[in-house]
């Protein structure tokens, strides 16, 4: 008797979830002009890099992989990206941190949506920050040319925050504008 | 209550029907193989089921309860259809690998250590069935967020619709063995998630979407020397980017 209200409860609890999913909707795809508006204020120079896509791209590794000639230069491909990769991942550890910090300014200037908004950005620099550190991890360890799907989805993670970042700034004066741009500043250079 | 359950055979049969022949017609079979094999055995089962002679014989009986646990087992194949095409390659696929098989081990060892058949032999098996392959479900979909692999659309409905079918299951199985009267309720409750399930895989798989990842290959006239150009010009760019 407890073991089948016990299954009915998982069951209800399941169909939830699944429920939720649907409704939730897929992601909307990005659009690089709307993400890149912040870089008008901030330096990042991770995202406002556009072709991270082919350092991890396996095509021209598997390419010349292919050719029995080139074990070198194959290898000598494989060691330089994985040092690029790296390196481009740890700008972008950066660059959220750096959209994290102006996302505080923001909220103390007085311009925070309001509290739910303020734990979606901080949830998702929490889940972006992990998911770079492990997708660091696993290219030390695995090379450049396992986690290409991770690292397309990181980029979108962190472009969602710079989003939101920009979205409170939609609407407001000029004088109010360079208000932040100046708290900024002194955060940064601080 | 015969015009609903006509109702809901109609338009059941009508969207199992739809999604074959857009399945079909989309040649869904070369790249969902283990989804198109399950819902071949669906409308096998189904057809069957409905031209029956006699329903209340117990040769329909058995082959009610014996093909509805074939289909069941034929479930864990669409759930590897999901994760194979959430992760297809690489250390994701590793990291992914080991969570899922930590987490179905777990519910193996719940479900062996922790109950006992309650009730009817075929539903108390089928709950448990259903429930470890929601599990895998919800994992694939839960890790495939935590990643943020893009699931694609087809994927997606794919998971999500059986997801939903098992968890209804899931609860009409218990309630089955709960209470005497629901048995009574339990035949139009499974036909409309039948139906529910049917709706959101023929939305679904209605255009081809699979997961981003898939279909990338070497760009046409791809050649070594362009290759060396291309990367001799964007190393400059990535090392200033990064610093080094």
């Amino acid at each position: 008797m407890t073991e089948l209200v016990t299954l009915i409860a998982l069951g209800g609890a399941l169909l939830t979830l699944f429920a939720w999913m649907l409704i939730r909707g897929e992601a909307a795809d990005r659009t690089p002009a709307d993400v890149l508006r912040i870089t008008r204020i901030l330096d990042l120079p991770a995202l406002s890099f556009r072709q991270a896509d082919r350092l991890f791209d396996a095509s021209d590794f598997e390419f010349l992989a292919g050719h029995p000639g080139q074990v070198a230069v194959t290898e000598r491909l494989r060691r330089d990206r994985r040092i690029l990769a790296l390196g481009w991942l740890r700008q972008l550890q950066l660059d959220t941190l750096t959209l994290w910090r102006f996302r505080g300014v923001i909220t103390r200037c007085g311009l925070s949506p309001g509290l739910g908004d303020e734990f979606r950005v901080a949830f998702q620099a929490i889940h972006t920050l992990t998911l770079l550190a492990l997708l660091r991890s696993l290219v030390y360890a695995f090379g450049p040319f396992t986690a290409a799907l991770m690292v397309q989805a990181s980029v979108g993670h962190v472009e969602q925050i710079s989003r939101a970042c920009a979205r409170p700034l939609e609407a407001i004066s000029a004088a109010k504008l360079s208000e932040v741009q100046n708290r900024w500043l002194a955060v940064s250079e601080g | 209550m015969g015009v609903f359950n006509a109702a809901l055979t109609l338009v059941g049969s009508g969207a199992l029907l739809l999604l074959g022949i857009r399945c079909l017609s989309l040649r869904h079979w070369r790249t969902y193989p283990y989804f198109c094999l399950f819902l071949a055995c669906v409308i096998l089962r189904s057809g069957t089921i409905y031209s029956f002679p006699d329903k209340s014989s117990n040769t329909f009986y058995g082959f009610y309860w014996y093909s509805d646990l074939v289909v069941s087992l034929l479930s864990f194949i669409v759930a590897w259809e999901v994760f194979r095409h959430l992760f297809p390659v690489g250390a994701t696929r590793s990291a992914a690998g080991a969570v899922t098989a930590l987490c179905l081990t777990a519910v193996a060892t719940g479900i062996y250590l922790g109950t006992e058949t309650v009730g009817n032999l075929f539903p108390d098996f089928m709950r448990k069935l259903g429930f470890a392959v929601a599990v895998w479900l919800v994992t694939s979909l839960g890790l495939a967020q935590f990643f943020a692999v893009p699931p694609g659309r087809n994927i997606r409905a794919m998971a999500i619709g059986l997801g939903i079918f098992h968890s209804l299951s899931l609860i009409n199985m218990a309630a089955y063995d709960l209470a005497e009267s629901y048995v009574f309720v339990w035949p139009y409750w499974r036909r409309l998630s039948f139906v529910l399930v049917m709706f959101i895989w023929t939305w679904g798989l209605w255009r081809y979407a699979p997961c981003k990842a898939e279909g990338t290959s070497l760009p046409e006239g791809f050649s070594l020397s362009a290759w060396e150009d291309s990367w001799r010009s964007l190393s400059p760019k990535v090392r200033r980017t990064v610093g080094l």
